[in-house]
């Protein structure tokens, strides 16, 4: 068992336990939470109250001090106000406790950041590790330990809940065990100030009680450590995560309401794709799917069934397998004639399969059978409408039996739509193993859950051979270290040109020159017709200034254009310090594409590919990676956006060369990965060309390349 | 009471059994409604190349008729073409790959964005009109805005709205166009489809360019019913 696996263990499924701040008046919550351990007939020998100015609480001898508890404390948890923290905490940590857990609120939270460090240090020096501040405390129904301030203990379960909302975790409690829903252990993370959600996550992928993983989330402190555990334990199990904080309002509320500092959304939803973590809209979701992960052994393929006995319910569910891309196949011939049997003349034996209104618990049970029994059907989703002439138990049972009793491990989910009777199914069929919700996009999107986290397995056994790209990483150092030394943050042209050939991304070359001798002849090098720019590290828009001319067509107009250009920018930016005149070759306008970088606080390198030019930000056609990137990853941003199509060739272009486009991105996301001083690149547009339509198959028109401001 | 050009519209259809309507002939019935065409010239046979002397060069060159419905795949457009030795050449092609068919010489329209505008008529709901942005914009990213037959001021500015595009028509960038003209020519076409709904299954503008003044349909395409 590594030290963290002991210390949680100590922490969730302890021997013994001090509750430091234990008081005598029932209103308090250093007496709740002594109550609320004994009353998970929790072992009272092994419950320590500490309280100088008390003898007794609630039966159980007080203690002054934790020092003076003559046995070893597995799990001390602090009650006290924030000011003596400090100091039970290292009395604790004197004690040899290794497991804290720290209920008083009144730290970071409320911007006491330097006493939250200080907590962190105490423990440290004894090795012990801190849960909390801030928490409601944790429940655990494998060894039933409530210790904290929730009102009950949870149903037990095999679904893990770690929450960083406390008020939440404390809901949860009753309203998964009203749900049927059962829970392994409830933990409040609090502030997180030494133990946090990836150390949970860790925790819980290789506990055995423990089937599914649920977490609440407002802000992960460690991006990289998030996406690194949560990919590994995705592979041994799900784990499922609600995340607010999408909209504006609510990043703002979460940075005043925990003080950790969130990050942008995108980066978050990017990284749980990355690391196969589901996402989940709200608590309703979270738990639907999880109960579905906790119930259902995996599909075996996505061969998907709907079966109905109403017409409604079936284009519901039809309208969310689309959406939660659930396979609905089509029924084969010989299979059809099977199912006609337990249906009148005008049911359907498309699928949806419709039984129709007339439907009996013995057809739903025939139908389901002759479904579960066929070998090219994987998966089947039970519909179901009250009806006048069954009852909905007859029918829960009818699928019970049907599953029972060919037992072939093929996922069933089912929505029951009805009243008092159809809630009574509905609990029937979860206590036999079958995910069962009062309406159809719940049992089609929990299947979907089941399906894509499947995918995401399968695509985690392919191996992917680390793909080397030759990059000239010395040369790169150098330009950067001479921006840096020049305390400039933004690259000029020139510079972020030759950055980015360096890595080997095609850029529109430029030659800078000094003067008009030296225009003329690169212009004669490079090929007419070109286009002369002024290069300055003070103008950004060299437009507004008259600092650009394209289209400059032999060796006259590369003389005016170069003094032309001189004049307007002296005359229009008269501060501006000149560092030369830029040649390059006109290029033919090819499809637009972007490729940038943006350095996200909480996961490191975004990568962004999408359509480009100069609506980029009206229409939003892009999407991001956490860097480091394969081609494979490459090649799913590419079909995410619509930038494909522009690729693949519209009204008869020629298709151009997507893997050199897939090289390109990989090669910018090992730019950005290389240059932790980098904070943005932007390319854009990177012209694409249809095969053969000129030279070269890409192109970089525009390359902006910024620093991290030292 | 239709109207002259839309009657012409009608006995064409009626005498030659088609239901695609040449661009010849539903330019004429814009330019009756209000709504601005770029300037051009009708040309059936080679002489009638002295007429286009009226037109500022560069001109696109269009072969009009009722078989390609889809005149650049079929080659059958030439833009940007710059002076009249280089129109006369390509009149001359043409003429022998579209013997039957009337040519249109029109002056090339410049401007800042391109918009589209279009009539459709709908079995459950009637006649809908269409806008959205034009190019790819509409093509790729679906990016348009649907009522039924009238619109008001009011409904056509919420329409745009609704574009994912709409700051194009807001000075995006510095881009200036006119907005209001845009706005006009819709107010226009929907008044075309609700006088006509009865014969007209779709018409469709695109592209209409729009600079800082006024907004022009450089291509028109009607089927009726």
């Amino acid at each position: 068992m590594t030290e963290l696996n002991e210390v949680i263990t100590k922490l969730l499924r302890p021997n013994s336990i001090a509750v430091i701040g234990a008081a005598r008046e029932p209103e308090k919550i250093g007496h709740v939470v002594v109550k609320n351990i004994l009353e998970s007939s929790f072992p009272k020998e092994k419950v320590f109250p500490i309280n100088p100015n008390a003898d007794e609480i609630l039966g159980l001898k007080c203690y002054k001090s934790i020092k003076d508890v003559p046995y070893s404390i597995d799990l001390a948890i602090i009650v006290v106000p924030a000011k003596i923290v400090p100091q039970v905490l290292k009395e604790s940590v004197e004690k040899g406790v290794k497991a804290i857990a720290i209920i008083s609120a009144g730290f970071k939270e409320i911007g006491n950041v330097k006493e939250e460090l200080e907590l962190v240090e105490i423990a440290r020096n004894g090795s012990a590790r801190i849960l909390g501040p801030n928490i409601v405390g944790v429940a655990d129904t494998v060894k039933k330990v409530n210790a904290g301030f929730i009102q009950q203990l949870p149903k037990q379960g095999k679904i893990a809940f770690i929450s960083q909302s406390g008020a939440l975790a404390i809901g949860l409690a009753g309203w998964t065990s009203l749900k049927q829903i059962g829970l392994s252990d409830l933990v409040s993370i609090g502030n997180k100030a030494d133990l946090n959600e990836v150390d949970f996550i860790e925790y819980f992928g290789d506990d055995k009680c423990t089937k599914v993983i649920t977490l609440y989330l407002e802000g992960i402190d460690d991006g990289q450590r998030f996406l690194k555990v949560s990919k590994e334990v995705s592979k041994k199990k799900p784990i499922i995560v609600l995340k607010p904080g999408k909209a504006q309002r609510t990043s703002q509320a979460i940075k005043s309401h925990t003080g950790s500092l969130a990050g942008s959304d995108i980066a978050y939803e990017v990284a749980f794709k990355q690391a196969g973590v589901i996402r989940a809209p709200t608590i309703v979701e979270l738990f639907d799917w999880a109960t579905a992960f906790d119930l259902l052994p995996l599909p075996h393929g996505e061969n998907s069934v709907i079966l109905t006995n109403g017409g409604g319910a079936g284009v519901m569910a039809t309208d969310a397998a689309e959406e939660f891309e659930v396979k609905l196949m089509d029924i084969p011939k010989d299979l059809a004639e099977n199912l006609r049997k337990f249906m009148p003349p005008f049911g359907s034996v498309y699928n949806p399969v419709d039984l129709t209104g007339m439907a009996s618990s013995n057809d739903y049970e025939g139908a389901l059978k002759a479904l579960l029994e066929d070998e090219r059907v994987d998966n089947v989703i039970v519909l179901y409408c009250h009806t006048a002439q069954t009852n909905p138990l007859d029918v829960a049972n009818a699928i019970i039996r049907a599953k029972s009793s060919l037992n072939n491990g093929k996922p069933i989910t089912a929505s029951f739509i009805g009243g008092k009777e159809c809630d009574d199914a509905i609990k029937l069929l979860i206590s036999n193993g079958i995910p069962a919700y009062d309406i159809p996009e719940k049992a089609v999107s929990s299947l979907g859950q089941l399906l894509k986290y499947n995918r995401f397995l399968e695509k985690q056994k392919l191996t992917i051979k680390e793909q080397e790209v030759k990059v000239d990483k010395n040369k790169a150092e150098k330009i950067i270290k001479a921006v840096l030394k020049e305390k400039r943050n933004i690259l000029l042209p020139s510079e972020a040109a030759e950055l980015a050939e360096s890595y080997g991304i095609p850029v529109v070359s430029k030659v800078r020159v000094s003067n008009i001798e030296e225009a003329i002849k690169a212009a004669n090098k490079v090929g007419y017709p070109v286009v002369l720019e002024v290069e300055s590290p003070n103008i950004l828009h060299k437009v507004d200034v008259g600092g650009i001319i394209l289209n400059v067509k032999d060796q006259d107009e590369v003389k005016q254009a170069y003094e032309k250009i001189m004049a307007s920018v002296k005359q229009k930016a008269p501060n501006a310090e000149i560092r030369g005149i830029l040649v390059r070759k006109m290029v033919p306008q090819g499809r637009e594409i972007a490729i940038g970088v943006h350095r996200d606080a909480v996961f490191g390198p975004l990568v962004m590919f999408g359509s480009g030019g100069t609506f980029i930000e009206l229409y939003k056609d892009v999407t991001f990676r956490v860097a480091p990137l394969t081609k494979e990853d490459a090649e799913e941003m590419i079909n995410e956006t619509k930038a494909s199509k522009l690729i693949e060739g519209i009204r008869g272009e020629k298709p151009s060369d997507k893997e050199k486009v897939k090289e390109i991105i990989v090669r910018v996301a090992k730019l950005a990965e290389d240059f932790p001083e980098i904070e943005d690149v932007d390319i854009n547009p990177l012209f694409v060309y249809g095969v053969g339509d000129y030279s070269v198959a890409a192109l970089a028109a525009d390359v902006k390349v910024i620093l991290r401001k030292s | 009471m239709n109207k002259k050009y839309f009657q012409e519209i009608l006995s064409y259809s009626f005498k030659t059994k088609n239901k695609v309507i040449p661009e010849h002939l539903v330019k004429p019935l814009l330019k009756e409604e209000g709504i601005n065409v770029p300037r051009y010239v009708l040309i059936d046979k080679l002489s009638d190349l002295e007429k286009t002397s009226r037109l500022h060069f560069p001109v696109a060159l269009k072969v009009s008729s009722s078989k390609f419905i889809h005149k650049t795949d079929v080659g059958g457009v030439v833009l940007n073409i710059k002076d009249r030795s280089e129109l006369k050449k390509s009149v001359i092609v043409f003429k022998k790959k579209f013997k039957e068919e009337k040519l249109i010489v029109e002056e090339m329209v410049n401007g800042n964005v391109e918009m589209i505008s279009g009539l459709v008529y709908d079995s459950n709901f009637g006649m809908c009109i269409m806008i959205g942005v034009g190019g790819i914009y509409t093509e790729i990213y679906k990016d348009t805005s649907t009522r039924v037959v009238p619109v008001s001021k009011d409904d056509i500015l919420q329409m745009i709205e609704e574009l994912r595009g709409k700051d194009l028509l807001e000075g995006f960038r510095g881009i200036k166009v006119n907005k209001d003209a845009f706005v006009d020519l819709v107010l226009k076409l929907s008044d075309i489809g609700r006088k006509y709904k009865n014969y007209i299954l779709g018409l469709d503008l695109n592209p209409i360019i729009l600079d800082k003044d006024k907004a022009t349909v450089v291509d028109a395409k009607m089927v009726l019913k």
